[in-house]
């Protein structure tokens, strides 16, 4: 067929259609294209780099300011030195022959050297050839002459190399020296030049960075918008996705684990920038206004553009969480590799914040990301990953309480003893995956640990009483009464509720569970084995009005309270209070006695129980024989017993309880029925394993009524016990193999929100669910409109109601943090309507804690943090070896209450000071100087101004902050201007501004602090600081010690007769720096078994039950506190090369002294001059005090050179008071007498320091003495 | 055996020193190293000039009133019969018998009544310097300590100034002094010696000192900037330098009183010389 001309369809039409299509394809492209390129994170970092402008112009105009006043000025400033420099230039071309000529010459001989240079090297390339010929010829053996012949050679170009090496040298000589004669001639011109580049390069620096980011050249200006279109800004345009990888940081992401990719940082663009000193660049703070001038003008800038919080611990390359290293997910999850909003799963706070980012940002709960990012409130969870001791969270030298809360949710869960029945087992097989909390191996588990190594025990003690001997302390009466309702009997218990709650509050609840009590009861009176008591000596009168005062001063009041007028002030409970003691015990002597021997050998009852031994020994007086303990007991037993109640239930219940737990399970319900009628168990003793071997009678016949009855109960008791898991906190006989009863909680925080059983909790929360009754569901609407009409009377009330509104939230959409918060707060509302088709066995146990809903939360933060997950081992905290021994050594003086009677860190005063008013040092008479300048080398000073102001009569004045103890509170009688604080410093601080200071630093070079501080810069420690009221700033309590200052108090009106540095001597010495102070191997033996040290305090250390473990970390914790050198000390002033010195020293200075004595023999009679031995017993003689009472006794210097350490012992000889504000110890030598003639001549810094040294070769020179025939005795007389 | 006295500055040197910090309670304390102590004389201290004390312890009282100059002194008693206390230290208990207690047992002086009811070591004192007042002299005596007692249980001293220290025993004693404002001292002294001391700073009532080696050795000291102070005599009876004509706060202070020593804030008008009699029931002490 021939070729036509015609088309199959109308090519004008094809051609509309193909245009049109044309158009919208291209349309479509283009729209595709905008849609792709209109990402809301471009906006982000339009409006952040306009912010940054801003700033740097800001930042710029500053700098102008500072360098010359205005820009007109600095530019003025900056043509004149370019002036001044080009007329200079000039001068030196066009007029001075000699520049010209040694410029000329310069640039010759800088041309010869290069080239001879270059030369060098390559006749030294030539020379490495021969050599190395030369050494292929020795390894092929060739003939002697070959080698000789290419020995020469290289001997010849080694010469050569060596001419022209000096011929090289010469010429660089003869550069340097026409450079220099140059450089003289230019050096008006250099230092013009210099002077031009320091003075403009901030501004430089500023310029260089705002033209990298607002460029004002228009064609730099065209370039930067032009890599902002689309296509072409893939090509490494400024406007991007920022990212970062993780490679080892990983997530898991439905059933797989990858690498992180956080993208955060594409909107929160300001996030890790941070200027010189880790400052932040754009600090957080919300603005009235969207317009980043303003926020520049503030200097407070909004999310997404601010800065990290806390550069010192996250984000900076400086700080432990780096975020090149980190990211972001890790610490905050969400998902990271979003670049929008919605998408990143920000965690809203609130309902009321979410409701505004639903409308901001269209924000919805999203069911299918399970790890959304934590809201603010739970943001600490997340540290627990890497964290797994947890105690660097919430007490940290370096960074103070970083994650407070979280911390708390970790103290709340060990004081109420969760993981008694929820283990946290923080190992998988041997890997750490978590925190760990587990009950330490019972009597019966410990040989199966011991037998593993791979079995790594628990550590925590159970936190309830043993109640393997109740039946000696207390009634079975008292033990149900008790049970129903711990708060009843003693409204500060820790024991939580488990009775009378919400699931039980039916008559058939109400029945079964009165049952339960009189069973428990019974079985734990049934259980309890008696240990032998003791009983005070015969005849003894325990005198309760010297019990009550031994009570107050022999320490039990660190740990216990008791309601008493007299008492008032003290607050302590780290143990139960004591108020309702005597009601409970058994009464009559049986109570007595088991008071008494509780008291005086707290573990012959409780093995493992964390009350010390005082030393409650009987002692003689010149009244007679004092047991304390039995005064002690005699003042708690008050008013004796009370009478509790017979428990009563119906025997119908018990029948019905019974029932349950045996019919159709482990008897059938035909042996049941046979069972309950003859009384006779189916089964022999050899057939059960379990607690009904209770219900099989062991006498002759069948039970009568008594004996079916205990029998019973005895049963029922049981069950209960393992049924609400009893033994979880409780030592109970049978029970050392059993295992805790509720849910493991190391993985808490990932569980399948669809394993959780929520039940008809929105109902419950619907109609009821706040501690009042009413509905949760109101209150929660309620505190959420409140939120958005900003109608709240006060922070806490909105804090508390969104608070609630949050985990209600949370809860309705079934998310874990709501269901463990109601789960704490009304643990037995997941039964609401429940009841009625449970058996009563299968109802709720988990008991009711008397905690608030912050703690709630505390505890919820903690729990949401288990996840099992830990990162790479890298991530994970691992202390040095000093941080875990600090760390372990904290949790250490938490466990033994140690704080209840120590004080570890002293008061703060802070308050502003005239102009030079803080008065510096200026030494007493009695100083000696050298011991003055050897403290501060010693102790470090710390610096005294704070860097902040305050305001005292409208003058605006600095403020400094010292430590140490007030010794007279301002009398709130004086009118306010004539009220003043004395208050004695304990530590030396500097008062140097931190620019005077670096001022000086870099004056000296390497320069140590004392080497830049005189003492006139210098406060000493045991100053007396005078603050006037008006101008203190603000107290910080001290940490620990309130039993010690409680007492104080009572000492003042007491014993110490009005002298407060008495009581203090008399009370729990404060630990202020005791790692200083006492070497670490005395402090371990002290710690397992404390001596009588100190004689003037009315109490002794207790004997505490610590394993060896425990006290080696402890003795260890203060050393690693404060930065001595632990576990081992020397003792250099025990060596003969310190011992040789000291004599060289001494025959300089006395010379007629040492032919006499030597060294030693001299310091050794000064330590027994007629001055030590009146406060202490030494030198093998006795203290002698007569027997007055009051009399100040030291402790014995025996001990001294295995207690303390020398840098102390010196410092505390040259004055006491620098260490010890309060002692009663004068300085012994003051610098002012010549005393103890003519030891040492009467010098008293080297009688102070031999007698440092006489302690510490004390045995030694104890032993030579000895030996010595009594004439020839150095001790003077 | 020396002996400091305190002697009038002349009118130009007053106003020299008023306009300086001396008297000013230091906010810092710590010790301060100014040791010059002066004493204004009426003639030349203007009221004005004697205004800057707002810290405490400088001239702020006036001669308003303008009464004729005059001293004051008086009688302070104990009314009742005074509780007996009974030695601090007898030679059965003391700490170093062979010097202690040798020639009897160490009373209490903390509640010295005489015969007739008169209470000694009560401390009477204007709390702020008077203007315009002249004191002829104020002399610091020894502080001194025989047979393990203070021989004066209740002392006197200007802030500033040296004195002498004395152990006349044959055993050591240490001196440690209980300031509320200045440095506390503690300092130990051999037997049979001497030295020289000084407080750095006024006090606002008497302060303890002690010797801790013997816990019943106790005395009280008054420091001021100013010299209207005395102490009452073994009758009770004291008398003051002579203050110009015009009204004063007068402090009477005893250990034991139950204020923190405090038996009375007076108000007193001095106009020629005038008496300040008291008589205080035993329920304003703590016995």
């Amino acid at each position: 067929m021939p070729a036509t001309e015609q088309y199959l369809r109308n090519i004008k039409r094809m051609h509309v259609v193909f245009c049109i299509s044309v158009i919208a394809f291209c349309v479509a492209t283009l729209l595709m294209l905008y849609k792709d390129h209109n990402d809301e994170w471009r906006d982000y970092q339009t409006t952040f780099t306009k912010a940054r402008t801003l700033k740097l112009e800001a930042e710029q105009q500053k700098a102008y300011e500072t360098a010359a006043g205005s820009q007109e000025e600095f530019i003025q400033e900056k043509n004149q030195l370019e002036d001044k420099r080009n007329s200079l230039q000039s001068e030196l071309e066009n007029s001075n022959e000699q520049f010209q000529t040694l410029t000329q010459e310069v640039a010759e001989l800088d041309r010869q050297y290069k080239q001879q240079g270059s030369d060098v090297r390559f006749k030294r390339a030539d020379r490495d050839v021969a050599r190395a010929n030369y050494d292929l010829g020795v390894r092929d053996n060739i003939p002697a002459d070959e080698l000789e012949g290419l020995k020469a050679k290289f001997d010849a170009l080694q010469a050569e190399v060596e001419a022209m090496e000096l011929a090289w040298e010469q010429k660089e000589t003869e550069l340097n020296n026409k450079r220099d004669a140059l450089a003289a001639i230019t050096k008006e011109r250099d230092e013009v030049s210099e002077n031009l580049t320091k003075f403009t390069a901030d501004i430089a620096r500023l310029d260089d960075t705002l033209d990298s980011i607002a460029p004002q050249g228009a064609v730099k200006r065209a370039k930067r918008a032009f890599m902002e279109w689309p296509i072409i800004d893939g090509f490494n345009s400024h406007m991007k996705v920022v990212q970062d990888w993780l490679p080892d940081l990983h997530v898991t992401l439905g059933m797989t684990s990858v690498a992180r990719f956080d993208r955060c940082r594409t909107c929160h663009q300001g996030i890790s920038q941070f200027g010189a000193g880790n400052v932040a660049e754009f600090p957080h703070g919300e603005v009235d206004s969207d317009d980043p001038a303003d926020w520049v003008a503030e200097n407070k800038f909004p999310h997404p553009y601010s800065s990290h919080p806390r550069p010192d611990v996250y984000l900076t390359a400086t700080s432990p969480h780096p975020q090149a290293d980190f990211g972001c997910t890790i610490c905050h999850d969400g998902q990271g590799s979003a670049t929008s909003f919605l998408n990143a799963q920000h965690g809203p706070n609130d309902p009321h914040e979410e409701h505004e980012w639903a409308e901001k940002y269209g924000h919805f709960h999203n069911h299918f990301w399970e790890l959304p990012m934590q809201p603010e409130r739970l943001r600490e969870s997340t540290c627990l990953k890497c964290h797994h001791d947890v105690v660097e969270l919430g007490v940290n030298p370096e960074f103070g309480a970083t994650a407070p809360k979280a911390y708390e949710g970790w103290q709340l869960i060990r004081k109420y003893g969760c993981f008694g029945c929820h283990e946290i087992n923080g190992y998988d097989g041997g890997e750490r995956i978590g925190p760990d909390l587990r009950l330490e191996p019972t009597a019966e588990e410990a040989p199966k640990y011991a037998a593993d190594p791979n079995m790594i025990p628990g550590e925590l003690r159970k936190v309830g009483p043993s109640l393997k001997h109740i039946a000696q302390k207390a009634s079975e009466e008292f033990i149900a009464y008790w049970t129903e309702e711990p708060a009843r009997f003693r409204p500060t218990t820790k024991m939580p509720r488990f009775f009378g709650l919400s699931n039980l509050a039916d008559a058939h609840g109400a029945n079964m569970s009165s049952v339960e009590l009189a069973a428990l009861a019974r079985h734990l009176v049934n259980q309890s084995t008696d240990v032998t008591l003791d009983t005070p000596a015969d005849g003894y009168q325990p005198n309760a009005e010297r019990g009550k005062t031994l009570f107050s001063e022999r320490g039990c009041m660190a740990c216990h309270s008791f309601n008493d007028s007299d008492f008032e002030g003290s607050s302590a409970d780290f143990g139960p209070s004591l108020t309702e003691t005597s009601k409970k015990l058994l009464p009559g002597e049986a109570g007595f006695n088991w008071l008494y021997t509780w008291i005086r050998d707290p573990q012959r009852h409780h093995p493992r129980s964390k009350m010390p031994d005082l030393f409650l020994d009987p002692y003689s007086t010149p009244d007679g024989i004092v047991d304390p303990a039995a005064d002690i007991a005699k003042f708690l037993q008050g008013d004796g017993p009370q009478e509790f109640p017979t428990p009563e239930y119906d025997d119908e219940a018990v029948k019905n309880l019974v029932t349950e737990y045996l019919a159709g399970k482990a008897l059938t319900n035909d042996q049941f029925q046979q069972f309950w009628e003859t009384r006779k168990y189916p089964f022999g003793p050899e057939q059960i394993k379990g607690d009904e071997i209770a219900l099989v009678h062991d006498g002759e016949g069948s039970p009568n009524d008594e004996q079916w009855n205990n029998m019973l109960l005895e049963y029922l008791g049981r069950r209960s016990v393992s049924r609400y898991g009893c033994y979880g906190c409780h030592d109970i006989n049978g029970y050392g193999s059993a295992r805790p009863i509720g849910t493991a909680l190391q993985d808490w925080g990932r569980k399948d929100p669809h394993r959780l059983a929520p039940e008809h909790i929105h109902e419950f929360l619907h109609h009821h669910g706040q501690p009042d009754g009413s509905s949760t569901a109101d209150f929660v609407n309620d505190a959420v409109r409140k939120a958005k009409t900003e109608t709240f009377n006060s922070e806490q009330e909105e804090e508390d109601g969104l608070r609630t509104a949050f985990f209600y939230d949370s809860l309705i959409h079934h998310g874990r943090p709501g269901f463990i918060f109601q789960k704490l707060r009304d643990p037995r509302s997941y039964d609401y309507k429940k009841v009625e088709t449970k058996g009563y066995t299968e109802r709720l146990v988990m008991p009711k804690f008397p905690i608030s809903e912050e703690e709630a939360e505390a505890i919820a933060t903690f729990v949401l943090g288990l996840v099992a997950e830990p990162p790479a081992p890298e991530y994970i905290y691992q202390p040095d070896e000093q941080a875990k021994d600090r760390n372990h050594g904290e949790i250490l003086l938490q466990k033994y209450n140690c704080v209840g009677c120590h004080m570890l860190e002293m008061h703060e005063m802070e308050y502003a000071i005239e102009e030079g008013g803080l008065a510096t040092y200026s030494p007493l008479p009695a100083d000696h100087a050298r011991g003055v300048k050897e403290l501060l080398k010693w102790r470090r000073p710390v610096a005294a101004f704070t860097g902040r102001t305050h305001e005292v009569d409208g003058e605006s004045l600095a403020t400094v902050k010292v430590a140490g103890l007030p010794y007279l509170a301002a009398d709130p009688e004086e009118a306010p201007e004539d009220q003043i604080w004395a208050f004695d410093s304990w530590e030396p601080i500097h008062v140097l501004s931190d620019a005077e200071l670096a001022s000086r630093e870099e004056a000296v070079a390497d320069g140590e602090l004392e080497q830049i501080l005189s003492p006139e810069d210098v406060v000493m420690p045991g100053s007396r600081l005078v603050i006037p009221g008006s101008h203190l700033v603000s107290r910080k309590a001290p940490r620990g010690g309130h039993f010690a200052e409680w007492l104080v108090e009572q000492l003042i009106e007491g014993r110490a007769n009005g002298n407060r540095y008495n009581a203090w001597q008399m009370s729990p010495p404060p630990l202020f720096r005791e790692g200083d102070k006492v070497q670490t191997d005395w402090l371990y033996r002290f710690l397992k078994d404390p001596e009588q040290l100190r004689h003037t305090i009315v109490l002794r250390m207790p004997r505490f039950n610590m394993s060896d473990e425990e006290a080696r970390i402890l003795a260890n914790y203060f050393a690693a506190a404060d930065g001595s050198p632990y576990p081992y000390q020397s003792l250099p002033q025990t060596e003969p090369a310190y011992l040789a010195a000291q004599q060289a020293e001494f025959t300089a200075a006395h010379p007629e002294r040492a032919e006499l004595n030597t060294y030693l023999e001299e310091s050794w009679g000064t330590l027994n001059e007629q001055l030590c031995i009146k406060c202490h017993a030494v030198g093998g003689k006795e203290f002698k005090a007569g027997n007055d009472p009051n009399v100040i006794r030291g402790p014995n210097l025996e001990y001294a050179s295995q207690r303390l350490r020398p840098e102390w012992t010196l410092m505390w000889l040259y004055n006491p008071r620098w260490i010890t504000p309060y002692t009663s110890m004068p300085a012994p030598f003051p610098n002012n007498q010549q005393q103890f003639k003519p030891l040492f001549e009467g010098n008293g810094t080297d009688q102070t320091i031999g007698v440092r040294d006489a302690l510490m070769n004390y045995f030694h020179l104890m032993e030579r003495q000895s030996h010595q025939p009594a004439a020839q005795q150095v001790t003077a007389n | 055996m020396t002996r400091f006295t305190f002697a009038v500055l002349l009118p130009g040197l007053a106003l020299i020193a008023l306009g300086c910090d001396l008297n000013k309670v230091d906010p810092g304390g710590g010790a301060s190293s100014d040791s010059v102590v002066t004493v204004r004389s009426g003639s030349a201290a203007s009221p004005a000039a004697g205004g800057d004390s707002a810290a405490g312890g400088g001239a702020t009282t006036a001669a308003a009133s303008g009464g004729a100059p005059g001293k004051l002194l008086g009688t302070i008693k104990f009314a009742g019969s005074p509780p007996v206390l009974p030695p601090k230290a007898t030679q059965g208990n003391a700490k170093d018998p062979a010097v202690c207690a040798k020639d009897g047992d160490i009373p209490d002086e903390s509640l010295l009544v005489g015969s007739d009811g008169g209470l000694q070591h009560v401390f009477i004192y204007l709390d702020k310097e008077p203007a315009g007042a002249t004191a002829e002299s104020f002399e610091i005596g020894v502080f001194d300590q025989k047979a393990c007692i203070f021989t004066s249980h209740s002392f006197l001293a200007l802030a500033g100034v040296e004195f002498e220290v004395r152990n006349s025993d044959a055993a050591a004693h240490n001196v440690h002094t209980f300031p509320q404002l200045g440095a506390v001292q503690n300092f130990g002294m051999e037997p049979n010696s001497s030295t020289t001391m000084s407080f750095n700073k006024a006090e606002r009532a008497p302060i303890q000192i002690k010797c801790d080696i013997h816990p019943w050795m106790e005395g009280w000291a008054l420091i001021l900037d100013h010299p209207y102070m005395a102490t009452t005599d073994e009758n009770g009876n004291f008398e003051l330098p002579e203050l110009p004509g015009g009204s004063y706060n007068v402090r009477i202070w005893h250990e034991r009183g139950a204020k923190n020593g405090q038996l009375e804030r007076a108000k007193v008008t001095i106009d020629g010389e005038t008496r300040l009699d008291r008589e205080f029931p035993a329920g304003d002490f703590k016995l």
